[in-house]
Order: C-alpha cells, then sequence, then structure tokens
C-alpha cells in the first residue's frame, strides 16, 4: 500500500475513532443476553484432526479456528517467498487421485502446524514436483510467434484493430488480446443489442433497425443461474454463467463442511432468428467462474474450485473437479510447483456447434491465480506471498489449439503482476513488468519459460499502474508523485533496456494504442501540493520517438473522482478509425458518459458528458451501431446521435 | 472451546468496539448496525465449541459478521431493487445522525460492497491484503487493486 493509500486509511480510522456503541452491546449486557442461552454441541468432533484445517484452508465452513489471525497470515508466510518452489520446467501431471488427495492434506497439515505452534514458521514441504508425465513439451512449441502474432502485434494493425474487427460498422467488446474474443454484458451484432439484464438470468434482444428500440426477445437459463457474460459468435449466443448447487453462499462460518457444488455452465443458443434464440446445448464444470475467452471458433472456460468440503480419501468424487457430471481424468490434472494445492483452475474448451460436449478439459491445481490467455497459450499465474510484500510468482503455461489443451511448460519471477496488462507473449517469448517490494523490474522469459533477459529496481517506492506491450517496445506506468511512463527497448530479449522516462502529474491506469505513434493513457490526475487525485486524466502520448516520448495534450475531467476503466477494460470504448473514446465516469451527483475525439491540431475534444439513468451493479458499457451510440447501464439502453450527441431513444428492459 | 457467557463477554470485551464500527460503516444505520453485531454474538456463542484457541476470537468474530452484514445487504439491495429506486436518492441525508461522520458514511456508500468489507476489514479488524484475501476468498492481488480503488474514490469524499 503506498502511503496516500495509508493516509485514506488513517483518516477513515480517526473519523471513526468517537462511534459510541450502544448500550445493548457492551460486554455486560451481552454477557447477561448470553447466559439464558446455551453453546450447541460440536456436530462432528471427530472432524478436529484433519478435515478442520481444510475448512480454515479455504476459510469457508469452517469447523475449528486455532490461529491467531485469519488463517494464513504472518505466522504461516513462508521465510521467503521462494521456498519450496519447483525449479523444474516441466509441468507435471498427477499419477492418481490418490496423488492430489496428498497435496491437500499437505495443505492441511501445514495449516494446522502453524496454527497450533505458537509463532512457528510454517515452511512449503520440502517435496518438490517430480518431472513426470508430461512428455510433450517442447514439441510443438517452435511455432509460437510465426501465425497469430505476426498481424496482432504490428503498429498498423494495431492501429486498425478495433475497426478491423469490426465487418460491419459497430463496435466490438474491448479485449485484451487481439484476435482473442472475450465475453461481456452487453454486445451487439450490428443489428441487435444483446443486454445481460438486472436479474442475472435473462439477456434481453434489442432490435435497433426500426424507428424506436424495441425489445423483441429475452433468453432466460433460469433462475437458479447467473450469467456473468456472453458471446456472440456465428448466429449463436454462449452465455456463461454459474449455478448454486447448495443452499450454501460461499463463506460461511458456520455452515458445517459441506460439498462445494457450484458449478459454472456455458450455454448456448441459437440465434438465426434473434426473435427466436432455441437453447441448443449445455456444459457444466465444477467451480466459480473466473473468466473464459473465445478463440478460433472454440469456447475455453476456466472456473475455480476450491477445496473446502468434506473429503473422502476413497471416494475421488469428493475432491476433484467435475466435467459435465464426470471425474476429470487424473492425468489432466497439473500438479502445483510447490507440494500443497487445495485449489484447482478448470480449464475446458467448447466447440459451440457441438454445445453438449467438452472437447478437452484440465485442471492446474493450485492455491488460486490468473490468466492470460495469448493467441496460443493459457498462462497461469499465482503468486506466493513472502514478508513486507517479497513475493514470487510462478506461472505455467498450456497451449491452444482447436480446442485441444497441452502442457508446455512452468517458470517463476520475483515480484508481481498489476494485471494481464502487464503480462505478454511476443514471439514467442513472455515479456511480463512486476512491482518486487518496493521496487520494479521487467522480465523476458523464452518458451520454456526460462528468464533470459531483466531489468531490476525501477522506480524505488512506486509500484506499476498500468502497462502495454507492443511489438519489441514495452510502456509502463508506476506512480509514487509524479507519473513516470516508461518506454522499454525488448528487440534484444536478452537485454532489455529503458528508452525514456516521462514524467508528468498523475497516472495512467489505463493504456491503449491509439493510431500510429500515439499511445492513450486514462487515469486520474494528482494535484501537486496536496498529492490528493482531484480528477479523471486523459493524456495523448506521443510515442514516435520511443526514447523521447511526449505528452502531447491532457484532458482533465475535475470532480469526476473515477471510472471503471481503470479496473475493466471492458468499460471503455475505443475506436480510432472513429475517433471515438468513451467511458462512464463517477461524479458527485452520479455517474455520466463521456465521449471524446482526438485531433493532433486541437487535442481532445468532449463532445457529450451526458447523465446515465440506468443503475445497477455492472459497469456502464457505451457501444455503437453505426451513427448511433447505446449507453447501457443495468435494464436502461439510451440512444444518442453520433453526429450531433443529441439523445435520441430510451428503452427500459 | 469450552465458554460460558461470562468468558465470552471477556473476549468479547476486546473486541466489540471494532466491531460495531465496522457493522456501522458497512449498514449506515445504528438499529441495523446493532442487530447485525447482536446477531453475530448469538452465532458466535453457540458456535463456541468450533473456536479451538481464543486467539482467534477476533478473526472469528470479523468473519462471521461480515457474513451477516453481506447478507442482510444482499437481502436490502434485492428489495430496493424491486422497487426501482433510484440509487442516488438513497444518499443518506445529513439530517438523521447515526453517530458516524457524514464523510465516512458517504465514502462508504461509494463502494461496492465486497469494497466496503475490504476496507473495513483493513481499518477496523486491521488486516492486510493477503489475511484478507484468503478470508474473502480472493486472490491479494485483486483485494490490492480493490482496495486501491476503493480508497481512491473515498478519498475525494474525505479530503
Amino acid at each position: 500500500m503506498d502511503r496516500r493509500e495509508q493516509d485514506v486509511l488513517d483518516q477513515i480510522r480517526k473519523q471513526t475513532e468517537d462511534i459510541d456503541v450502544p448500550e445493548s452491546l457492551k460486554p455486560d449486557n451481552v454477557s447477561r443476553m448470553l447466559e439464558g442461552k446455551k453453546p450447541k454441541r460440536r456436530i462432528r468432533p471427530y472432524q478436529i484432526g484433519t478435515l478442520a484445517a481444510a475448512c480454515v484452508a479455504a476459510i469457508i465452513g469452517i469447523a475449528v479456528w486455532t490461529d491467531g489471525k485469519i488463517s494464513g497470515t504472518g505466522d504461516n508466510v513462508p521465510e521467503s517467498a521462494e521456498s519450496g518452489i519447483s525449479e523444474s520446467k516441466k509441468i507435471a501431471s498427477a499419477d492418481s487421485y490418490e496423488q492430489i488427495y496428498q497435496y491437500i492434506e499437505e495443505y492441511q497439515k501445514e495449516t494446522e502446524r502453524a496454527n497450533s505452534v505458537d509463532g512457528g514458521v510454517a515452511l512449503f514441504g520440502e517435496r518438490s514436483v517430480e518431472e513426470s508425465a508430461v512428455s510433450d513439451m517442447g514439441a510443438a512449441s517452435n511455432t509460437s510467434g510465426t501465425k497469430t502474432a505476426s498481424g496482432a502485434e504490428s503498429f498498423t494493425s494495431a492501429a486498425q484493430a478495433d475497426s478491423a474487427a469490426v465487418s460491419g460498422d459497430y463496435s466490438q467488446t474491448n479485449v485484451r488480446q487481439e484476435g482473442v474474443d472475450e465475453g461481456d454484458v452487453v454486445k451487439t451484432d450490428g443489428t441487435y443489442l444483446y443486454v445481460l439484464e438486472d436479474n442475472g438470468h435473462e439477456i434481453g434482444i434489442v432490435n435497433t433497425r426500426n424507428q424506436n428500440l424495441e425489445k423483441v426477445a429475452a433468453i432466460d437459463v433460469g433462475e437458479d443461474c447467473y450469467i456473468y457474460e456472453f458471446y456472440l459468435a456465428q448466429k449463436k449466443l454462449v452465455a456463461v454463467c454459474s449455478r448454486n448447487g447448495v443452499a450454501f453462499d460461499g463463506i460461511d462460518p458456520l455452515a458445517n463442511g459441506s460439498l462445494n457444488l457450484e458449478a459454472t455452465l456455458a450455454v448456448t443458443y441459437d440465434i438465426q432468428d434473434p426473435q427466436n434464440p432455441v437453447e441448443e446445448g449445455r456444459v457444466s464444470q465444477s467451480g466459480n467462474y473466473n473468466s473464459s475467452r473465445m478463440s478460433d471458433g472454440y469456447l475455453y472456460l476456466f472456473s475455480e474450485y476450491y477445496m473446502w468440503g468434506d473429503m473422502d480419501q476413497n471416494e475421488p468424487r469428493s475432491y476433484v473437479p467435475l466435467i459435465n457430471g464426470d471425474i476429470i481424468k487424473e492425468s489432466s490434472i497439473y500438479l502445483p510447483q510447490i507440494s500443497k494445492a487445495y485449489m484447482y483452475e478448470v480449464i475446458t474448451s467448447i466447440d459451440p456447434d457441438d454445445p453438449d460436449e467438452v472437447k478437452d478439459s484440465k485442471a492446474i491445481f493450485s492455491k488460486g491465480g490468473q490468466i492470460y490467455v495469448s493467441n496460443e497459450n493459457i498462462y497461469f499465474y499465482e503468486t506466493e506471498w513472502g514478508y513486507n510484500d517479497n513475493c514470487v510468482t510462478t506461472i505455467r503455461k498450456v497451449a491452444y489449439k482447436d480446442g485441444e489443451l497441452t502442457a508446455k511448460a512452468q517458470g517463476q519471477f520475483g515480484g508481481y503482476l498489476n494485471d494481464s496488462f502487464s503480462i505478454d507473449e511476443y514471439e514467442g517469448n513472455l515479456r511480463v513488468v512486476t512491482t518486487e517490494g518496493d521496487t520494479n523490474s521487467v522480465y523476458m522469459l523464452d518458451k520454456e519459460l526460462e528468464i533470459i533477459g531483466s531489468i531490476e529496481d525501477l522506480a524505488e517506492d512506486e509500484r506499476v499502474y498500468s502497462a502495454r506491450f507492443m511489438g519489441d517496445t514495452g510502456y509502463f506506468v508506476t506512480f509514487r508523485e509524479t507519473d513516470p511512463l516508461f518506454s522499454v527497448d525488448l528487440s534484444n530479449p536478452k537485454k532489455p533496456k529503458i528508452l525514456g522516462a516521462l514524467k508528468i502529474p498523475g497516472f495512467s491506469e489505463y493504456l491503449h494504442f491509439y493510431g500510429e505513434d500515439k499511445l492513450l493513457g486514462i487515469g486520474m490526475n494528482v494535484d501537486e501540493e496536496t498529492m490528493t487525485t482531484d480528477g479523471v486524466k486523459l493524456s495523448m502520448f506521443d510515442i514516435s520517438d520511443k526514447a523521447d516520448v511526449k505528452e502531447e495534450d491532457t484532458y482533465i475531467l475535475k470532480n469526476v473522482y473515477s471510472t471503471d476503466v481503470s479496473y475493466d477494460y471492458k468499460a471503455v470504448l475505443v475506436d480510432q478509425s472513429r475517433n471515438i473514446i468513451g467511458f462512464a465516469g463517477y461524479a458527485g451527483g452520479g455517474q455520466n458518459y463521456y465521449l471524446f475525439e482526438y485531433d493532433e491540431d486541437n487535442g481532445f475534444n468532449c463532445n457529450m458528458e451526458e447523465e446515465i439513468n440506468g443503475n445497477g451493479g455492472r459497469s456502464a458499457r457505451g457501444v455503437y451501431i453505426g451513427d448511433i451510440l447505446y449507453v447501457v447501464q443495468g435494464n436502461i439502453i439510451e440512444a444518442y446521435s453520433l453526429k450531433d450527441y443529441i439523445k435520441v431513444d430510451d428503452l427500459i428492459l | 472451546m469450552r465458554c460460558d457467557a461470562k468468558t465470552f463477554a471477556q473476549m468479547y470485551e476486546e473486541v466489540y468496539v471494532d466491531l460495531y464500527r465496522f457493522a456501522l460503516c458497512m449498514m449506515r444505520d445504528q438499529h441495523e448496525a446493532e442487530d447485525v453485531v447482536s446477531e453475530a454474538v448469538v452465532a458466535a456463542y453457540e458456535n463456541i465449541g468450533k473456536l479451538r484457541n481464543a486467539d482467534a476470537f477476533k478473526n472469528w468474530m470479523f468473519t462471521i459478521l461480515s457474513n451477516i452484514c453481506k447478507k442482510r445487504l444482499k437481502k436490502a439491495a434485492r428489495e430496493v431493487h424491486s422497487s426501482e429506486e433510484d440509487t442516488y436518492s438513497q444518499i443518506p441525508s445529513e439530517e438523521k445522525d447515526i453517530g458516524l461522520a457524514v464523510d465516512v458514511r458517504k465514502a462508504f456508500f461509494l463502494l461496492e460492497e465486497d469494497e466496503q468489507t475490504i476496507i473495513g476489514l483493513s481499518v477496523f479488524g486491521g488486516y492486510n491484503s493477503q489475511e484478507i484475501g484468503e478470508a474473502l476468498k480472493m486472490n491479494p492481488n485483486t483485494v490490492r487493486s480493490k482496495r486501491s480503488r476503493a480508497l481512491q474514490k473515498m478519498e475525494c469524499v474525505l479530503r
């Protein structure tokens, strides 16, 4: 946490110091109130030995609490984050379910050890992961960078990225990786708008062709399901959703270890006739929805399956994820780089033309991590935290092609990643920008995930706020008092070097290449005297000379204190070919939608600032079809002309 | 652990002020806050057998309390939602004194529910991102970025 954040926390603390507690809650009165009640008998005392630790591990459904802190804190953090991480470069698969069981048990035991010995420092288990099972690595890994990467990374194509994806004239979801589609809550096919409704289980289909917006149909996955996002592909709509398997809301310490039955579903609809969507099939996998991608016609679905239920050693179904109701093969489970784990990242691939079947499935056994998907590979990374923010990120690479998933390699590097823009595959290599304790680093890894080049100790006392890579160059923003935008030359992977650092007030939290030689930053402005943020800031950087990046123009939205773009890149609408930059910002009275254009001579021009009338928990989206911009928030769609920015229509779903 | 009402009250004495402050920031209503704390107390007492070590009492109470707050807020959100009220009309008016600084109340109002929990646990529980991550079953990185975003929002109001 930086000093500014600490200041805010201190202020809240100070301002809440004198809160008076009502009489009824004073200890004496509570004691009196409780006298009439009896503690319940322990329901399953036999669990205490082994099961309890599992529950503590997941911090849900706890049976026994023994630690002085929330489980897994200081006391059982490893001495150094590196200890116990396997040096093996190969991803190992499980030989048997029994082996999986041991990993979970190891986690439980370690948690117990840490909890029972006061202040005892538990180390990771000594066992490191054996190289085994996976023999296919290297065999097919020499192709990366030659095919899909070529178009995706060059200046010209990325400059037209948004427009290239547009076959008609309508906007697409802003994605992390060009060529890899992502789900969203609002999408359009150029005629119809598809909008996830507030109730979470319906997607409204709205015809935009006629004079007025008209809702023509709705897709309903059923009330027991919650849709996170959906895809449009080839006259099909695929909704990804979760379903609660048990009457158990996730983190209730009072629930006795019930089996985690939450499942993630992909439900496919035929929308040939958008007025009459027809369900074609659905698949399910264990765990909570994490993320998904669509590439080359296949949906890749990621869920996180935590082990917090009752485990029966003789019944693998009690601790191994299920795919469409069937237990996943042991050889499809990739073992972690340390000798214990309690969570699976379940990955399946689905062909929407065969929507009842899972084409391939794998489970990455871990303690919880995040994913980045390049045009050929899925990278799963997780951070091992040590003392004082000293940490190491381990990473596993799984290739995907035509729905087939293949383990490739594993590795590690120091520090943690800000978000998925801080990690990028290019010509088979991987480059990352990390924050390591008080400093920042750039690492280059080869296709075996071996570090081949690095720059360390950058920008002391700052942390990475945003990053973006293009071709041989990386750009990233760190922040403490002013915002240096660093440019890094990565053309020689073994010798990355800093080209330039531009210091400007404020910080960008999202970077987007905008035409040739331009980089758009969206973030916050910071008053240099008071060191507080005073509004959302747009910056346009001239990157024609990478060694001398200039801030060409800025625009500060005074008193707009935040925008969803800072944490959700899908919330931004950027289309350089149409010269549109759109996003929602939170101002004092509510939420507004802002639309900008940029021109080299006149800089930013704010064309539209309109109040958003919808509400709800999801962030707003702006999509356009032809010359109409649709601002969607919750169940309300508002339409504006892109010619004069006048509101032309609205619709409540 | 074995525990009678008196022992429970002794452990409770160490933490109740922070519990109430946490609840007040989460619920932004004195009566609701009072309610959730007593619900948590009763639930904790009835299940005290599951607590093995008195040292863990604070975490245990915070986890139970934050779950109860979460349930209540969820329920409240559903009710508000069905009545289609404008969210911003509900920014608490200043005339009603709930014993919580107006700025803090407003600042919490700006946050998403999980952000509130994260900030609440940071301030009143004193937990770090790793601890909160494990408690809320969230990646510590996610906790950090949510916390940072939440603090940014709050900063504008608290300034």
